[in-house]
């Protein structure tokens, strides 16, 4: 079909520009080095300084942007049909802030033993842990108030109600916190792509697999859900047991990525409209992959801009997503004229 | 014409709602059957209880007392999957998805026979070109469905129903939305399914007289009994009235149709016949005038250059009329000799 062989040109062709913007990614920061010493440290061969540069820092950094793009892109494509809203995302709806809800409690609760430990291998499932735990939580009220309230402006405040509500709980902790635990969170708030250490990425890259996994378990249904809840019923799917398994690869894909790379914004949202635009098509068959990619792009293209090529210093990327992300949303929302219009 | 084992059994069925502390019944003991190849329409003034009777027998909603049987099995006995491959349903709210096109809609229908990940089968695209050439869709199937009109969306909703392959179809006001000429349509092409692909298919109307004329049997919901019967066995019982009682609209049952319940006061002899006589006495009767040969105020017709002309006669003075609008507007008309 004429169709697919469109579909497969633009996967070869966003898996090009991953590949082209990945290396472009590795190339550039605040010390020159050539493509070729690139290649060479790559392959483990380069014995020089560039070896460390490459492989400790700028190698982890951009692997955890295609991680931390595929997972949010993700995230927002089943938030959005599960909610049947344009506008779902897991920023939007308070879902990371419940993830840093739960670091800060872990961190800012718990620990003084902890500000030492947050970089080990046991720290850093220890807050993957919480931020799951956190993302959902928030996803459970959201989850249960869209049971009884049907309008999406409803839960879009609500939602950001939510994140409110979590974002003053977190400041409270930090007042009545000592001095040290809060230098261990702060440091923790301020995470960043560069920040994300190898230790910390063996933990990140299998919890993303595992979340894009049960992700892939629900595609079939997900088409089916953009028709609402009771045709779903109708036609034979297990809606609770979607939403169950939505929910879990949620919480578990955005509270990975908060706990590591702190909130990033309207990624979540953008991309999915992107990869709709893109392969113009509703299947989640195509746009789940689609998002994978684009997203992972999307992430590194941000990683270069917040790099400032030239410049000594280093843009927040949370910064750099918002103002690529915003006008993405402006674009839906004067597409579709009112928020009720659908994607 | 019809097998003679029935689809739908409902027994002792009670439907309503049941709250915490109280339930409300909307429909009491209801007993009947329906068969493979026929059309219902469920009928009934609004919070009479067709969504909810709909909701039941679809196994949405759990009835307050009774059983509705699917193929002699009780329905809470069916799992969603098996429910799925039993009645298929199109509801009321249209779906409009960005980037779905009327093939990947009907495609969906195959949700329960599709492989992992949705990959459609040499059946399945068998089966869809199939229901895309029952509905009339064939030239629609790259098309998106916000592209398409009311009609022709609610036509792929009804493909995609198809394709779920269900001996059993249910539609919640399907004509809601459309005009004169889609409403007869969609119910047209609903009639030829049933007939057709021997399907029980029961539809949901406030469309008087599409059901009148279309349906093989309609349910009409009359304080909390459900009364059922060809659309003329309910005429000829008066079971009509119902619909409009309180009202100033009646049933008429000589025509089959709506009039204002006024009782006529005043005699006007109608000369003219066929179809002038018809269409003279319904517009005498809507301004309370009725066809009366002892009247010395008579009305006659006259073909001139084909067009009719109205001919006024009171009091041995003929008045003639260009049309029916004019002859009622005319003071002689109006007024006691």
């Amino acid at each position: 079909m004429i169709k697919n062989r469109k579909h497969i040109l633009l996967f070869v062709s966003m898996i090009v520009l991953l590949a082209m913007i990945f290396f472009t990614n590795l190339l550039l920061g605040s010390v020159h080095i050539s493509p070729s010493d690139i290649l060479l440290a790559l392959q483990g061969k380069s014995t020089s300084i560039f070896n460390q540069i490459v492989l400790d820092f700028r190698l982890p950094k951009a692997l955890t942007a295609i991680v931390a793009g595929a997972a949010l892109s993700v995230c927002g494509l089943q938030m959005q049909t599960i909610f049947r809203n344009p506008l779902s995302g897991p920023d939007v709806l308070g879902i990371s802030s419940g993830a840093s809800l739960g670091v800060a409690i872990l961190v800012l609760g718990f620990s003084s033993f902890f500000s030492a430990s947050i970089f080990t291998l046991f720290g850093s499932w220890a807050i993957v842990l919480v931020a799951w735990l956190g993302a959902g939580g928030v996803l459970l009220l959201i989850l249960l108030v869209s049971t009884r309230v049907r309008d999406i402006m409803t839960i879009l405040i609500l939602g950001i109600l939510f994140a409110g509500a979590t974002s003053s709980i977190v400041t409270i902790l930090q007042y009545f916190s000592s001095e040290s635990m809060l230098k261990s969170f702060v440091v923790w708030t301020m995470g960043s792509l560069g920040g994300v250490t190898s230790t910390q990425l063996s933990v990140l890259v299998p919890s993303v697999i595992a979340g894009l996994f049960i992700t892939s378990l629900t595609i079939k249904q997900l088409d089916v859900l953009l028709l609402g809840e009771k045709y779903s019923a109708s036609m034979g799917v297990n809606v609770q047991m979607t939403r169950v398994l939505v929910f879990l690869s949620t919480s578990i894909l955005a509270g990975s990525i908060t706990a590591f790379c702190g909130p990033i914004s309207f990624v979540g949202v953008a991309v999915p409209h992107l990869a709709r635009m893109v392969f113009q098509t509703s299947s989640h068959k195509i746009l789940f992959p689609a998002c994978i990619l684009i997203g992972a792009i999307v992430m590194l293209f941000s990683d270069i801009v917040a790099q400032m090529p030239g410049a000594n210093f280093t843009l927040p990327i949370n910064a750099v997503t918002s103002i690529l992300g915003i006008p993405v949303i402006v674009w839906i929302i004067m597409k579709n004229k009112k928020l009720g219009g659908y994607f | 014409m019809e097998n003679n084992f029935p689809n739908i059994v409902f027994k002792n069925l009670t439907v309503g709602y049941r709250s915490k502390k109280d339930q409300t019944t909307l429909l009491s003991e209801i007993s009947t059957q329906l068969f493979p190849g026929e059309i219902i329409a469920l009928m009934g003034s609004n919070g009479s209880g067709k969504s909810t009777l709909l909701r039941t027998l679809t196994g949405f909603q759990q009835p307050l007392s009774g059983e509705v049987l699917l193929n002699g099995r009780n329905i809470s006995g069916f799992s969603m999957r098996d429910k799925a491959r039993f009645i298929s349903y199109v509801s009321t709210e249209p779906v409009t998805v960005g980037n779905m096109t009327v093939f990947d809609l009907v495609g969906l229908g195959r949700f329960l026979y599709s492989g992992w990940w949705g990959n459609l089968s040499d059946d399945d695209l068998e089966m869809i070109d199939r229901c895309l050439n029952l509905t009339g869709m064939r030239g629609f199937k790259e098309r998106q469905l916000i592209s398409l009109s009311d009609g022709e969306r609610q036509r792929a909703m009804i493909a995609r129903a198809l394709a779920q392959d269900t001996p059993v179809m249910v539609l919640d006001e399907p004509t809601a939305f459309l005009d004169v000429r889609n409403k007869y349509e969609i119910i047209h092409l609903l009639r030829e399914l049933a007939r057709e692909q021997k399907k029980t298919v029961i539809f949901s109307t406030h469309d008087f007289s599409i059901s009148l004329g279309m349906a093989d049997k309609i349910w009409l919901i009359d304080d909390e009994k459900l009364r059922e019967g060809a659309p003329e066995d309910l005429a000829l019982n008066d079971r009509f009235q119902t619909l409009f009682s309180g009202s100033p609209i009646a049933f008429h049952p000589e025509t089959g149709e709506m009039v204002l319940s006024e009782k006529p006061v005043r005699g006007i002899h109608i000369l003219a016949k066929g179809n002038e006589k018809m269409w003279l006495s319904k517009a005498l009767m809507r301004n309370g005038m009725f066809d009366d040969p002892q009247s010395p105020v008579k009305l006659d017709v006259e073909k001139r250059s084909n067009k009719p002309v109205f001919i006024l006669e009171k009091n041995g003075i003929k008045k003639e009329c260009p049309s029916i609008y004019e002859l009622l507007k005319d003071e002689s008309l109006k007024k006691e000799q």
